[in-house]
This record gives C-alpha cells, structure tokens and sequence, in this order.
C-alpha cells in the first residue's frame, strides 16, 4: 500500500502546488474584496480539492487542516461569518503550513508539522460563525461518501392516467422514457435550488412529464428533503443523462431506470422498479475539483527527465543536421557541377527548416509562463509591505512571458532580493512620501517582456532612489575601494558598487534586507545566466532595475571565431559588436591595451597566448577584428584572427574529470566533428577587468541613449545593405523559384518556404539595378511584412550586426544608384557606408496579396 | 602479497600496450573500447597531461596523453597510435598510447609487486609485474593514473 502511493505522491505534490497557487492568488483577491463570491467559491473548492486528495494520500493531519479551512470558507460563502483581516492572515498561516506540509513530504517528516494551534483558531474561528447565526452545523462530507444509497427513501412514483398516456405515446413514437431517481446530499444547503438547476439541465435533453415529489414540495426548503424522482421523455442515452445532471453539486446518487411497455402498468401501482444504472457517489467529490481545474489549459504531466532526453536528442539532431550541411558545402566545391546537389541543398535546407522548427517547438515544452513564479510574489510584497510598514501598490506585467523551466527556478532568487529592496529601501513610509509630495501609496512594477532572444526583466519603484554619496561611503568603509578610486569614479560606476559584498546604504539592518549580501547574489546569479543586468536611478523619483537574460540554457546562438587556428564559441548573448580597429585605434594606456571605439576606451583582450594559439596572424595585421563582449555593464574587446558566422549551439559540460578549466564554459560539437571550445565571457570580463584600471567613464559601458538594432547586411554588387534584423524571418539558399511573368514590384515568381508558397523579389530588379544571374552565393532573405512572407533575392549575405539607430544618416541624394525612397538612411561602418533598405517602401503588401492569389486560382 | 588479496579483477584478460618502452597492460574489464587517434581539440588546463577533449559519437571526452603523464618525450601520432576509453565515475576518458600490442591471460601466479628497477615511470602507477613470454607488462592502477595526487577520486 505504502509502494503503491508513492507512484502517485508526484501527482499529489503537483496538484497541492497547483491549488496552493489558486489559494494565494484568491485570497489576496478576497483581501481587496471580501464580498466576491466567485473568489470565496475558488477559495472554497481549492480548499476541498487539497482536502480530498490529501486523505485520498492517507496525510490526516493535512486533511485535517485543510477540513478546517473549508468549513471557515463554507461559514463565509453561506454568509455566516464575514472575511476580516484576522480571517485573512489565519488563512495565510494556513497556507503556510500546507506548504510547510508539502516540504515535510518531500523530506519524509510529515509528522513533524503541528497543527493544533491552527486548527483551534480555525475552530474558533468558524464557531464564532455557529454561535452568531442559528444555521446548520457544516457537515463533515466525509459522512456522506459512506452512506449507501440503500438509505435513500425516495417518493413513490404514481403515473395518472394522463400521465400513462403521454407514456405510451412516446414510447410507440420510439423516444426513451426514463425515471431519475436523484438523492441530494442530506445535509446540503439550497436544497431546492439545486433541484431547480437538476430540472432545469433535465429540460435540455428532454421534456419532463412529471415529478415527485410534487413541485410545491420541491419549492418549498422545508418540506423537500433532497429526494426526487424525475420522469423525462428523451432521445439520450443514460450516459448522457448523468452527464448533464454531473456539473450539479452535492447530489449523492443518481439512478436511472427505464420505462418500458412492460413495466408500464407497475408505475402505475406506484411500485419502485430496479435500478439500471448507478451512479458512482464519488463523482460528487470529483466535481468541485473539476470546477477548480477549469482554468487551466488542458496538459499532460510528462516526467522532466523523459523531457530533458528528448531535448537532448533533438541537440544531436541540430549538430547532425549543422555536420550534414558542411558536408553539402565541402561536396558542392568538389561536384560544382553536379545537378544532384541542387537537390541535395533542397533537401537539405528543408531538413533544416523542419530541425529548427523542431527545437523550436522542444523549448517551447520547456518554456513555462513567468506566472508560475510571479505569482509567488504579490503575497510577499503583502508580507514584507506590512512588516516595513509601507503602503505599496504592487503591479505585475507580462505574466504570460515564457521563458525555459530552468531559468524560472534559477531568477527567483534575485528577483525576491530586487523586490525586497524596493520595498525596504526603495519606498518611503506613507509619512515621508506625503511629505515629499508624493502619494501615500507607492508603487513597485514587476515585469517580464521578450526583447529579440532575451527576456528583460523589470524590477522598478517611484522610492527614494539609490544614493551614491552614501554607497560610495559605505564600499570605501567596507574596504572595497580607496577613496582615492572612489573619486576617479562615474555616477554609473558606484551605482554599480552596489553589487560588490557587503555594501549597503541601508542605514540599519533589518530582518528584511540591509545586510548587503544580497545584491552580490544577484549579480553572481545573473552572471551564471549569461544575462547583463542595469540600474538606473533618480534621486527623490525611484529606481529601476533591468535583468536581460537568454530564453534558454540549453542551446544558445553563438558567434564562432578563430583563435589563430584554433575555433571559439561565444555566446551571442554576450557579444555587442564585432569591429575592426586601425594601427591608430589602438593605445597602451597603463600597460593595457585599449582601442578607441567612438571616442571610447575599449580594453582589448588577447587570448591566443592562454589557449596556445599561434598570434602571427594578429601580430602582423594592420586591422585588428575585435569581437565586443559584454557582461552586467561592463564591455571588453577580444581580439580575434576571424569571424566564421552565428550558429547554433548544443552547451555540453567538458566534465568533471577535466574540471572547469579557466576562460571555458563548455564544449560544443561542430559541423565538421570537431569540438568546439565555449569561451566564459563572464569570467574573462571579471579577470581581465580586475587588471584593468582606466577610468571607468572613459571606457565602454552600456550607453544610456544607444539604441541598438540589429541589422542583417547583404550585397548587390558592391554596394552593401541593411535589412532589420526584426523583419527577417530567415535567410536560404536559393530554393527554385516557378517564374511568373510580367508581374508588379520586380516579383519574379513563386518558391516553396516551409510548405508555404511565397513571393520572391529580385532586389536588384526592384532597385533598379542590372539584372544579375543567381551564383553560388545568391541568397534568398525572407522577410515578414504585415504577416505576409516575401522572398528578397540578393547576390550575398555579410554579416548580422548592431548598429546604434540614433547614428543612421538620412541618405543624401547623390550618394547610390539606387531610388532614394527605398533606402531608411544609411550607417557609417567604420570603413564603408551601408544603406539600410526600408522594407515597408519596396512593396505594397495587398498588391502582393491578390498577385499570389491569382497565381493560387 | 596481501596487495592481490580479494582482488579478482586483476586475474584474467588483459589488453597489453606501449608507452616509450614499457609493455603496460589494463584489465579489460576497465576498457570500453581502442580508437584510432581523433581530431583532438587542445583544453588549456592546470593539467598539462589531460591534452584535450574528443568528440566520441557526440560524448565530449578528455584525452589522457600517457607520454605526458609520465614527462617522457612527446612523438608525434602514427598509424600505431590509439586512444583507449576506460571509465571512472561513470564519465569515459581517453587514454592516448603509442601502440596496442595484444590481448593476454596473465594467472596470479605471474604477478610480482612493483620493482624498484624501474624508474622510467612512477612506481606508484602500477598494481604488480607480470612475466609473459619474457616479457615484464606493468598493470596500471587505473586512479593512481588518473589522479597523481591520490586525492581525487575512487577509493584506492
């Protein structure tokens, strides 16, 4: 017995956590508003759901407890005893101790959680119900699952001779007749009302030829006792009569006997006729969960493991199909001419589209909804607001933002740090704020949003803001700078002390925060993450806080580079900007070497020395490619002999026989076999950036006013331009394109995308530019407009790279063969000019629209 | 010669190999599999004779250059040369050796414990000696191999 409960204990865990969330939700709801019945029903049924399964797992105590708060919640939704603050915080702490129950599950200790206290108050508080109002005693409905139907004394059923009549008619007309024998709950409230709403769904599925007993009897709460017999004309099955009575609550038993011809006449004498069909009595306890399960979306439970193996092959299958495209490039340099490889390379790309479609839709099972978590925190912003007794407004946003399951578990923790100092120290008390002019109630924003592949996380308050004097105060007592670095220091740069341990402007420490260890927690979890994390403060207005963190863990887009001869990942995550820096860019400046980006410092890095890679390449180049790299605020330039383009990358650990060797965070497995070492951002920025001491402001941070965009850049001819890397859906090889003549804006005809027909567009044509054929490198760049899918057709594609969109240039008149009102502006790379195509100008979508539908008809 | 007490896994099967000039031998029950040498992608670290990582059938490996393990001159690979795969705590491990020689019964009774004489590579590395066909075949001890220090890993 033990063994066989244990199977379910997972199950059980599951839907304890799913009713312990509608609990904290609905009672934080119940606080604001004590009167909504619909809360106090959610609340209620939560409760009796936690109730049944926990006795259902043989966890008395824990039925016990939960008992207890179904009755409190069966007193309010009677109107018995009305929610007050003691009400609410004792179903708090009983919150807690279920969850206190749930560890003690988990740890094998169930035993030691002690309710008795609460139980008392619950009783107490449930009494107070009893003894103010001369109402029923809530029964226990333990009681009445035991009862057998065989107690039920149901009224006699005496067909008149009226009533045989229309009997015999529709049975001649071949309709089923059908006695419903139905028994309420003894004790359940609203007896009446609920043999109105059995009649009423009984009217759906057919006519109701009599009752007993009468109506005047069932009307009347009194007289009725819960027992009644329905006679129905129908065309439904039994089955589907207990259907439509199921969704009732509290009925104890229904039994269905047909009427026949034959047993007609024993109707008549007003004999009980032998039951066909018995309803189960468990179905009642099952309904009030079913009720409590309805909003959320239908889903199977499948084991993580099973998942995380799935995840994992469909890793190999991306590495496969990445190994079986570098072969297609190798065979087509070998058999150029060999027409069997455009249909290799068709094969090949729709393999491609399916595999990334299907990793795609992989994370996506992983990808939870950041409710999960952020559901936990309005109950705790309540606690932490009571406790600094500060009136907060707490507003969440973008719940519904998905993110991998991981990554959930792994930002609770410095979101609950983010959140806690903005309640400590963040918001002033009612007082200080009135004083200042501001509303007694702060406000504190959580917020979740997808940006590009990063989820950005926002944690702000309209509090007091973070002062610098004081931080830079405390870090120069704490030791962790001089005071004479503290003056060579910018605004941003001690706002960021706030990270390093121990410093803290919280004047005292309280039970909340202040110690100022927690914000070093932050910082060391979000670099575990890979994700950059920004503060930006006002004095008197508020702070907000910004976390950019990548969807995923698992497998990561990344920038592969050579280290001499040697192949690099790093984590596109990581990476601003890929820049070639001059002679005369690159400065020593205190024994490290810089390069002047933008009128900016930027450290350089050399690695080739730590990995043993030959530095020839680099040593004698007069243009150095430097990859940027950023982590948190910081940036840093390593200087690299190559870039070989984005790819997708499975992480795997190098394991633990190797250990963590220094700068490597993994391994990956590229096209060709070969392994791939992944370069640690995070700790080559944190090493490398102790050695460094120029001024903070001279160098590169993250800047307050850039606005970059991504672009994805492509030639024609000579002449090289930008597309948004936003409305690119995708880039492919030239698949075959059926051609369509004399059709509008440059359309030369109709190709297959993923099963889908999409126009393609000869950019060139559509430029005004001669007609090329297409080569080897001819590239088809899909874009999205309007939801529309259209193909552009260009002679190559460069690079993806981010440009600051505050830095692009209106287009002079001179300056391209090309129509001015096609080109967005145009951006300065550091050695040529790039003009960015405005994708919305080159074509009239709805043009597009009826032209494929014609090709369609 | 308590050492071999209640130690069966040294009786029976043994794959003999070279390093520089000594004939060493592991029990086969320790070995998964010999390949031939791969594409090995260089990993920096504080072990200079774990040389690098393998892709083995997309399981990433650490190789173990035996040469470099025991300070000996580095040749450069030939067509002899061959990566064994042992496991040790459940993670495999590639073991680079000049050459595979064969695959050998060695009894009890041929064993003897370490010998002073031999100084080419660290005594401490081997389990005992075998004679075969006037042959002397050192029996590594695997996590002596693996973990110079003694510290890491496995119970000795």
């Amino acid at each position: 017995m033990e063994m066989d409960m244990s199977v379910y204990l997972g199950a059980f865990l599951d839907e304890v956590d799913e009713q312990l969330q509608i609990l904290d939700e609905e009672v934080l709801n119940l606080e604001n508003d004590g009167e909504n019945i619909e809360t106090i029903q959610k609340i209620f049924r939560a409760a009796h759901t936690l109730k049944g399964s926990s006795a259902a797992m043989g966890m008395t105590t824990m039925k016990e407890l939960t008992h207890k708060v179904e009755n409190v919640f069966d007193a309010i939704r009677n109107h018995q005893i009305k929610v007050n603050t003691q009400i609410i915080n004792l179903i708090f702490d009983s919150i807690d101790t279920i969850k206190l129950f749930k560890e003690a599950i988990l740890n094998g200790n169930v035993d030691s959680v002690d309710v008795t206290q609460l139980i008392e108050k619950l009783e107490a508080c449930k009494n107070g119900a009893d003894s103010g109002l001369t109402s029923q005693v809530v029964p226990k409905q333990e009681e009445t699952k035991t009862a057998s139907s065989e107690e039920i004394i149901f009224p006699e059923v005496i067909f008149d001779e009226y009533q045989k009549d229309m009997v015999e008619k529709a049975l001649e007309i071949g309709m089923n007749v059908t006695a419903v024998y139905v028994g309420l709950v003894p004790n359940a409230m609203l007896k009446s009302v609920r043999a109105f709403l059995i009649n009423n769904n009984l009217k759906e599925i057919g006519e109701i030829i009599a009752s007993y007993p009468s109506t005047e009897i069932i009307e009347d709460e009194n007289k009725f006792d819960g027992n009644v017999v329905y006679i129905i004309v129908t065309e439904s099955k039994n089955h589907e009569v207990l259907a439509t009575l199921n969704s009732i609550s509290d009925i104890k038993s229904i039994h269905l006997s047909a009427i026949t011809s034959d047993n007609l006449d024993s109707f008549c004498k007003g004999k009980k006729v032998e039951i066909v069909e018995q309803k189960p009595a468990e179905v009642n306890a099952n309904a009030p969960k079913k009720d409590a399960k309805l909003k959320v979306n239908q889903t199977v439970r499948v084991d993580v493991e099973r998942l995380e193996y799935l995840l994992n092959l469909v890793g190999e299958l991306v590495i496969s199909q990445t190994r079986l495209k570098d072969v297609g490039m190798r065979l087509t340099e070998k058999y150029s001419s060999e027409s069997l490889m455009e249909d290799f390379h068709e094969v090949d790309n729709q393999l491609g589209q399916i595999v990334s479609e299907l990793h795609e839709g992989m994370m996506k099972t992983r990808m939870l909804p950041i409710e999960q978590l952020f559901n936990r925190f309005p109950r705790m912003v309540r606690d932490i607001a009571q406790t600094a007794q500060k009136e907060v407004n707490f507003v969440v946003e973008g719940k519904e933002t998905e993110l991998d399951r991981n990554l959930i578990d792994e930002i609770a923790d410095p979101i609950i740090h983010l959140l806690r100092n903005a309640l400590d120290h963040g918001v002033e008390t009612p007082e200080e704020r009135e004083k200042k002019g501001k509303p007694r109630q702060g406000t504190v924003l959580l917020k979740a949003a997808h940006e590009e592949n990063h989820i950005v996380i926002t944690i702000s308050d309209d509090g007091n803001g973070i002062n610098t004097e004081k931080l830079k105060q405390s870090a120069i007592k704490k030791q962790q700078i001089t005071e004479a670095e503290a003056e060579r220091l910018s605004e941003k740069e001690i706002l960021f002390l706030i990270f390093k341990s121990g410093v803290s402007t919280a004047a005292k420490v309280t039970d909340i925060s202040g110690r100022g260890v927690g914000m070093d927690i932050v910082r060391t979890h979000i670099e575990k993450l890979n994700g950059l994390i920004d503060i930006e403060t006002k004095q008197g207005e508020g702070t907000t806080f910004k976390i950019k963190l990548p969807l995923t863990l698992a497998i990561i887009r990344s920038l592969l580079v050579k280290l001499g001869e040697k192949q690099f990942a790093i984590p596109l995550a990581n990476v601003q900007e890929i820049i070639r820096l001059g002679n005369h860019e690159i400065k020593t400046i205190q024994n490290q070497e810089v390069g002047i980006v933008r009128g900016q410092v930027l450290p350089l890095i050399r690695l080739h020395n730590r990995f043993n890679a030959t530095e020839d390449k680099v040593k004698n180049s007069k243009r150095l490619l430097v990859v940027i790299v950023g982590l948190a605020e910081k940036r840093m330039g390593i200087v690299v002999d190559q870039t070989l383009g984005n790819q997708e990358i499975v992480i795997k650990p190098l394991g633990k026989y190797i250990g963590s060797p220094k700068y490597i965070a993994g391994a990956t497995i590229m096209g060709d076999g070969k392994v791939a070492l992944i370069l640690d951002v995070a700790s080559i920025v944190l090493e490398e950036g102790v050695k460094n001491s120029i001024p903070y402001d001279q160098q590169i941070t993250m800047k307050q006013n850039e606005n970059l965009i991504g672009i994805t850049s492509f030639y024609l001819g000579d002449e090289e331009y930008g597309l948004e890397i936003e409305k690119v859906k995708d880039i492919i090889t030239v698949p075959s394109i059926s051609p369509i003549l004399n059709s509008p804006y440059s359309i030369v005809g109709m190709s297959n995308f993923r099963g889908k027909l999409i126009s393609v567009m000869d950019l060139r044509k559509r430029l005004g530019l001669p007609i090329q054929p297409i080569t080897r490198k001819s590239r088809l760049i899909v874009v999205e407009i309007n939801n529309e899918l259209l193909g552009l057709l260009v002679d190559k594609v460069t690079q993806v790279l981010k440009i600051d969109e505050n830095e692009i240039k209106e287009a002079p008149n001179y300056e391209s063969k090309v129509e001015r009102e096609y080109i967005r502006g145009i951006y300065h790379l550091d050695d040529r000019l790039m003009m960015l195509i405005n994708v919305s100008q080159i074509i009239d979508m709805e043009t597009l629209l009826k032209l494929k539908q014609e090709q369609v008809v | 010669m308590e050492l071999f007490e209640n130690d069966e896994q040294l009786f029976g099967q043994y794959v003999v190999f070279m390093i520089d000039k000594q004939l060493c031998a592991l029990s086969i029950k320790e070995i998964v599999e010999i390949i031939g040498i791969q594409p090995i992608t260089e990993v920096v670290n504080d072990r200079e004779y774990i040389t690098g990582v393998i892709n083995l059938r997309g399981s990433i490996i650490p190789v173990i250059q035996l040469r470099m393990r025991y300070k000996l001159p580095i040749l450069p690979f030939n067509k002899k040369s061959r990566i064994i795969i042992i496991r040790s705590e459940d993670e495999g491990i590639g073991l680079i050796v000049d050459e595979v020689l064969m695959v050998t019964h060695i009894e009890e009774e041929q064993l003897e414990p370490p010998l002073e004489m031999f100084n080419t590579i660290e005594k401490d590395c081997f389990k005992g000696f075998a004679k075969v066909n006037d042959q002397l075949i050192g029996i590594l001890n695997l996590q002596k191999v693996l973990y110079p220090q003694g510290s890491e890993g496995g119970i000795m």
